[in-house]
Parts: C-alpha cells; structure tokens; sequence
C-alpha cells in the first residue's frame, strides 16, 4: 500500500496528469453525436447495441491490447513528407524509419469507411468499423499524431516545469486543453458544438484526405511551438499554454464536426457521402 | 487507506491549484453558467456575436489566464477592497469594475478588442467578488488604511486533516472537497433548478455598491473565526492550526453555493441589461 500512495503522491506532483485522452476522444464523439442527423443517429446507435458514441470514443485504444485487435496498434499515427504528402500503404510500411512504418492511421481509416460504405459487413464488423472511425478520426486531429519525415526528432520534444521534465507529445494528449479548462464530457459539447452552418461547410469542405493535408502545416507550426529543453517557470508556462489551449480546442471542434460529416454520409442516405481522396 | 489517498490527492490537487485561480476554474464557470442560463435570447445572442460565438463560460477564467500578459489591468488585484466600519467598496478593484460596468452600458462605443477584454474582465471579476476569499476589509480610521483580515491564514480542517490556505479554501477547496467530480453544469444544475422569481428578484434587487457590501458583511461575519486565534504564518506546524470542524465546513460550503448562484443570477441580470436590447 506504501508503494500505492508514493506513486499517487508521485503522480500529483507531477504538473498535468489529467486523462486527456480520453477525455478528448469522448469529447469529440459527444461533438460529432451532437451534430448527427436523426436518421445517421438511429443507424449508429443501433449498430453500437444502443450505446452512445462517446461509450465508443476509445474503443479502439482499449482493444489494442488484445491479441485480436493487436494490428490496429499501428493506426495510430500518419506520416508526411516535408511538403505535406502523406506516406502510405507499402511505402509506409517499407520506410526506414520505423515509427513511420507504424503510421498507418490514414490507410485504416480510408479502409474503415469503404467497408462500411461497401454494404457487406456483418454485424460486428459494422460495429467494429464505426468505432475505427470514431477514434481515429478523433486521433488525426491531434497535432502529435503526424509524423514528419524532416522532424522526427521534434516527436521527441520535452519541457522542463518544476525541476520536472515533461514530454511534448504527452502535453497535446493530456494537457493542451486540460491545462486551462476541467470541462466534463458535455460541457465541451456546450463550449464547442456551436459552429455556424458557413463554418460547418468550411470545416466539412473537402476530402478526408484534403483534411489531413490541410491539418499539417498547422500541425508543424505547433511541433515549432517548443524549443526542446526549454525551462518554464509558471509564469512562463502559462504564457506558453495560452496560444495552445485556443488551438488545442478548435482542433478537437473541427475532429467533432469532420467526424459527424462522415458518418452522417454513411448513415443517413440523405446526405452525400464525404470523398475520401 | 484507499480514502486516504483520494483526500490526499484532492488536497494536492487544491493545493496545486492556489496561485492561479480566483474562484477556481469550476466557480468561476459555475457563476458564468448560471447567468448564461438567465440571459434573454437577444442578450445571448449579443455577447456571443462580441466573443466570436463563443460561451462566457469560455472566458470565464481568462482573466487568471491572461493577467501576465498586460499591463493595464494584469497587475490589478482579484480581490476587492472595503472599509470595515461602512463595508463600502474602496478602491482600485472596486474603481475598475465599475468602469467596466459603464463601458458595457454603451458597448457599441467601444472597439471591438476594447469590447472582449472589457467582457472578459466583467465575468471573472465579477464573479470573484462574489467570492469570500476576496473580500479584503480595511480600518481606514488611522493616517494609513490597515488591512484588517489577511486571507494568507492556513488552517486545518477537521476530521479529514487537509491543511488549507484559508484564502484557497473559499476558491476552491470547498467547492473540490464536497463534489470534487461536479463540472459547472452540474454545479448549475444542483443550484439553479426551479428558483423562485421571488428569490431571483430580491437577490437581484439593488446596485453593484448594494450587493458587494452584502458580500463583505456576510465575509466579515465568516471571518469571525479568526478572532478567536491568532493569524497563523504559512510555515505554521500541522498541529499549531486553526481547526475548522465539519460543522463549520458545511455551514461554510452552504455559504459558497449561495454565492455561486446569487453571483450568477446578479451577473444576468447586468448583462441583460447591457446587451438586451
């Protein structure tokens, strides 16, 4: 029990140790539920035994573990060129960089919604394809998740706070939001699903592809945000999260919006099916 | 033990919280969310066109956030000002709310950066001053005005053995250690279900003068505690605290509810009058 309460103690002190990844992922399945059409709704809903979205957001992580879902470890990530072209496919998997040959989130999510749109699945497979989508949707909206051939080395930025030395990637995962706001579930949906239908269509325009292209130069702006090793004091940390938490939060709007776009496409047949290319 | 360290981690994570935010993150987004709820559709939709369509609860704690980051009012105290024998507000903070009150009563003269710093400092501080911990009493009979009550005591609460700031404790301790799992919709809920228009209209009843010497007598009598023992310095041994038993505590958690909500219903009411027509 001592060995318990020296790790809680160690882990209190140690500054952003909120869940937020799984918060963000509820929080962007709650976004994109709230913006469901009736029909696409009802669909999905009876697809996932009449649980919630947000009971989904991250199914896919939890499963990961397991010897079955074991391959879906690699949807995770997506890699890039410098000039934004995406690596896929066998390209991915045959580079020299092995953190690249494991970016295959682009190609499972492409996978996920032709099979759905395809008409054959059986039930399970139905599920397990929507919860794909769900999660990775929700993944590739964080900045951390891309991988860039010229800044492999940015992946692996750290800060120190505090005498402590804290990880980049982990920050966006845990606490570029939490760090400001202790939204519950439904209050994110409160602060961020309200778009006006003009910004809908912007957010919405285009190709799932032509949405991951379109995130990456932001997304290596954001991996220039922190020069490694840099020390904050808390003044200075603040400082630095206040031009975070403003982008961190539109990021996790736009995912919630794009990933209710797609499954409004695949589920209510009155809406066009978003392009993947 | 495993209830030790849940208290334990909600004590670390107040105590982690004590520099940074004036109510703390959930009273603040608490008392915004009330008013949000109180505001007409026309007031609503107003402010939400001046901050980009987004919430007050957004903003909530921008302030905290920010301060750093500007001169002309980042310096300004959070705590508000009062002479102990009339509990009149007196100066500084006192002088800058009401301005920011006269500028929103002509918004449309203001630019529109002018406007969103001049909101976002109305709701957070406006909010504070509903805040016991902000209430700062003065003996101004003297050539000098004396602080009469400092907030920097610590104290010790009884049974759960949880050292506090007593200036944190009004933020956000109490708040964290009765519903450390509510976020400001469920405090929202819990507070604002169903109020009589009777109560709304007494408590709303009056000027801003009116309702902060409300607020600094009700705090004068809470700081009653104090004259019983001496101020205690922060490096004050455990043993050497003011004990503050659970009566004590549950009269005082009843005492920031209620200043939750009536800061809430008070904030409507001024921005459905700024922004309602």
């Amino acid at each position: 029990m001592k060995k318990i309460l020296a790790i809680a103690v160690a882990l209190l002190f140690t500054y952003n140790t909120y869940a937020w990844s799984r918060a963000l992922h509820a929080a962007v399945a709650a976004i994109a539920e709230d913006n469901l059409t009736e029909q696409a709704k009802q669909n999905i809903t009876n697809a996932l035994d009449g649980k919630s979205m947000v009971y989904h957001a991250q199914w896919l992580k939890d499963v990961g573990g397991t010897p079955e879902y074991a391959h879906t470890r690699a949807w995770r990530n997506v890699a890039m060129t410098p000039k934004g072209k995406l690596i896929v496919g066998k390209k991915a998997q045959k580079h020299a960089e092995p953190s690249i040959q494991k970016a295959q989130a682009y190609d499972a999510l492409i996978a996920a919604v032709s099979a759905i749109e395809s008409g054959k699945l059986n039930e399970k497979e139905l599920a397990d394809n929507i919860r794909y989508i769900i999660t990775i949707t929700a993944d590739l909206h964080c900045p951390t998740h891309y991988i860039f051939t010229d800044m492999i080395e940015k992946r692996k930025s750290y800060y120190y706070y505090d005498g402590k030395k804290h990880r980049y990637d982990l920050y966006w995962e845990n606490s570029a939001v939490k760090g400001t706001f202790s939204w519950r579930t439904n209050e994110f949906v409160h602060q961020l699903s309200r778009k006006t239908p003009e910004q809908v269509a912007q957010i919405t325009k285009g190709s799932i592809t032509s949405w991951i292209t379109g995130n990456a130069p932001l997304y290596r702006d954001i991996y220039m945000m922190l020069d490694t090793g840099t020390s904050f004091d808390k003044k200075g940390l603040r400082n630095w999260q206040n031009k975070i938490y403003p982008i961190a939060t539109e990021q996790i709007a736009v995912a919630g919006y794009r990933l209710a776009a797609i499954l409004n496409g695949l589920f209510d047949s009155s809406v066009p099916n978003v392009k993947t290319k | 033990m495993k209830r030790f360290i849940i208290l334990l981690a909600a004590a670390l994570i107040i105590s982690s919280n004590t520099e940074t935010f004036g109510w703390g993150r959930e009273g603040h987004a608490t008392i915004c969310y009330i008013a949000e709820r109180h505001l007409t559709p026309k007031a609503k939709e107003n402010i939400e066109k001046c901050i980009d369509g987004k919430s007050i609860v957004y903003y909530s704690s921008w302030l905290d956030c920010h301060r750093a980051e500007h001169k002309s009012w980042g310096k300004l105290s959070h705590v508000c000002h009062y002479d102990i024998d009339t509990k009149e507000p007196i100066g500084k903070p006192y002088k800058y709310i009401k301005s920011s009150i006269n500028k929103l009563k002509n918004y449309q003269n203001l630019t529109d950066s002018a406007l969103k710093v001049t909101i976002y400092h109305f709701v957070h501080s406006f909010g504070d001053y509903h805040c016991p911990g902000h209430v700062a009493l003065y003996d101004r009979s003297g050539e000098k005005a004396k602080r009469v009550h400092t907030a920097s005591y610590d104290i010790y609460l009884q049974p759960k053995k949880t050292r506090f700031h007593y200036h944190t404790l009004w933020d956000s301790g109490l708040i964290l250690q009765y519903h450390s799992d509510w976020g400001y919709m469920d405090w929202a809920h819990a507070l604002d279900n169903n109020v009589p228009q009777e109560y709304i209209d007494r408590v709303t009843a009056g000027t801003l003068e009116d309702w902060l010497t409300e607020v600094a007598t009700l705090t004068h009598e809470k700081y009653d505690i104090f004259r019983r023992v001496p101020a205690k310095p922060k490096d004050t041994p455990d043993n050497e605290l003011t004990i503050v038993d659970r009566n004590l505590m549950n009269e005082y958690v009843e005492f920031v509810s209620d200043q939750l909500l009536i800061g809430g219903l008070r904030m409507a009411k001024l921005l459905n009058e700024f922004f309602g027509n």
